[in-house]
């Protein structure tokens, strides 16, 4: 991985601190396409995205970012998971939404993190874990549902 | 965290006011940002920003100081805050980082010890445990081959070149990009370019044809903004700051170059997948929040 590219280096020189940037709260996070639910939250609307979870390649996308990786992009599909066929964290990643998090969300986070690179055995980009812990949660509704009511939903 | 080198090989092309406005552009949209400038010569960033009162103090603690590891205090104490933005001013020690730096590396060496020469302000940077605490790391080294820009571009990864639109201009992007090149083989690392920025372009037909042979995206081709520019030395401040403090009135086409500066700092946050919390419209002199 050497060398001289048009669009963003791969490399992280800070990677021992986490890729990237843990404190920051609004680090993009994709909404699955989910069959019922809104995927809505207290403090934004988290869109809906058009792509397939996971599995689907990291082909163009119309976003501008895209440009800056233009020939680099993953577009022929050669059956690679998806975390090594992309080139860059937003690849596959059609839609961007902004995530505010209580504080107490984002400290957990941060402490599952490292529990479940504990288990993997490797790090995990942030992104990834976020999305995946939407995946996991959206399939769980009756938690889902148990923590609104925590936080007033359904109050009589 | 999205990091990049501002630098061109040409001097004068608008390097400090590009990385000062970006770096403004970051922060007004809600990231927490870090610049390091790395000038040795007066004029700088930190002049710009109002942050160079202790450039030529002796006593006082600098990044030099840090990277060759004989530091006088905290690496958190080094930094200084103008209009929102983190700041590590430059001091006149850094005219000596390179004898500094050979100077390690031989005693290392003496010892048996490897030592990067040009890995140093990724070190100090990495110790000081930037990743956690910014969003946005920008260097602004000086515009020539010196080891300061090998240390930024070894802890940046990634560059936002600004470009004269000129004969001169196209050469010296030539030039760096055969600089980037050898310098990423040699230290065995992945060298990005995030943008290329054609910068007091006036439209001419020369101009418009050289733009075409640029290979790097260029997402924004900033105009001749001379007044605005010199607006902003002379106040030590951002063009949005300038804007809203010490222009008597808005010029439409000076609030498009802001808009500029928002649109360039929005592209450069999705090369990291990074969004900010409150980007404002591109542009806006009031801190308008379009969440």
């Amino acid at each position: 991985m050497t060398g001289f590219k048009s669009g963003a280096s791969a490399d992280d020189p800070f990677s021992d601190t986490g890729d990237a940037d843990d404190d920051l709260e609004t680090e993009s996070a994709s909404a699955s396409e989910s069959t019922d639910s809104e995927s809505r939250d207290e403090s934004e609307s988290a869109e809906t995205a058009d792509r397939e979870q996971g599995q689907e390649t990291a082909s163009e996308t119309t976003t501008a970012s895209e440009a800056t990786t233009d020939g680099e992009t993953a577009t022929d599909s050669r059956g690679l998971p998806w975390i090594y066929e992309r080139n860059s964290i937003t690849d596959g990643r059609k839609k961007t939404v902004q995530l505010h998090l209580q504080k107490s969300s984002l400290d957990r986070e941060r402490d599952t993190r490292l529990e479940i690179e504990d288990v993997l055995g490797e790090s995990v980009k942030k992104a990834d874990l976020r999305e995946a812990a939407l995946l996991v949660g959206l399939e769980r509704i009756d938690d889902v549902a148990d923590q609104l009511r925590e936080w007033g939903y359904d109050f009589d | 965290m999205l990091s990049y080198t501002v630098y061109s090989e040409a001097g004068g092309v608008g390097k400090s006011s590009l990385t000062a406005n970006l770096a403004a552009a970051h922060a007004r949209a809600g990231l927490d940002v870090l610049v390091v400038p790395l000038d040795p010569q007066d004029g700088d960033l930190s002049r710009l920003l109002g942050v160079d009162d202790d450039r030529a103090d002796h006593e006082a603690d600098n990044l030099v100081r840090h990277m060759v590891g004989s530091p006088r205090g905290s690496f958190d104490d080094l930094i200084q805050s103008a209009e929102g933005i983190d700041v590590i001013p430059e001091h006149n020690l850094l005219s000596d980082l390179s004898d500094f730096l050979t100077r390690e590396k031989q005693q290392a060496e003496k010892l048996g010890d490897a030592y990067n020469i040009y890995a140093q302000l990724q070190r100090v940077l990495q110790e000081g445990d930037i990743a956690k605490q910014y969003d946005v790391l920008i260097c602004d080294p000086p515009a020539t081959e010196s080891d300061h820009l090998y240390n930024a571009i070894y802890a940046t990864r990634n560059l936002v070149i600004p470009v004269e639109p000129s004969a001169k201009g196209e050469a010296s992007v030539d030039g760096l990009q055969q600089l980037a090149t050898n310098f990423a083989d040699q230290m065995g690392i992945e060298v990005g370019v995030l943008a290329a920025v054609p910068n007091g372009f006036k439209g001419t037909n020369d101009q418009t044809e050289l733009l075409e042979e640029i290979s790097f995206p260029t997402p924004e081709v900033i105009g001749d903004r001379t007044s605005l520019m010199e607006g902003c030395w002379k106040q030590q401040c951002s063009a949005f700051e300038y804007q809203r403090e010490h222009r008597d009135y808005p010029r439409d086409h000076e609030l498009e170059t802001l808009a500029q500066f928002d649109r360039l700092a929005r592209y450069l946050e999705e090369q990291r997948g990074i969004e900010a919390p409150h980007p404002p419209e591109p542009g806006a002199l009031e801190d308008e929040v379009t969440v």
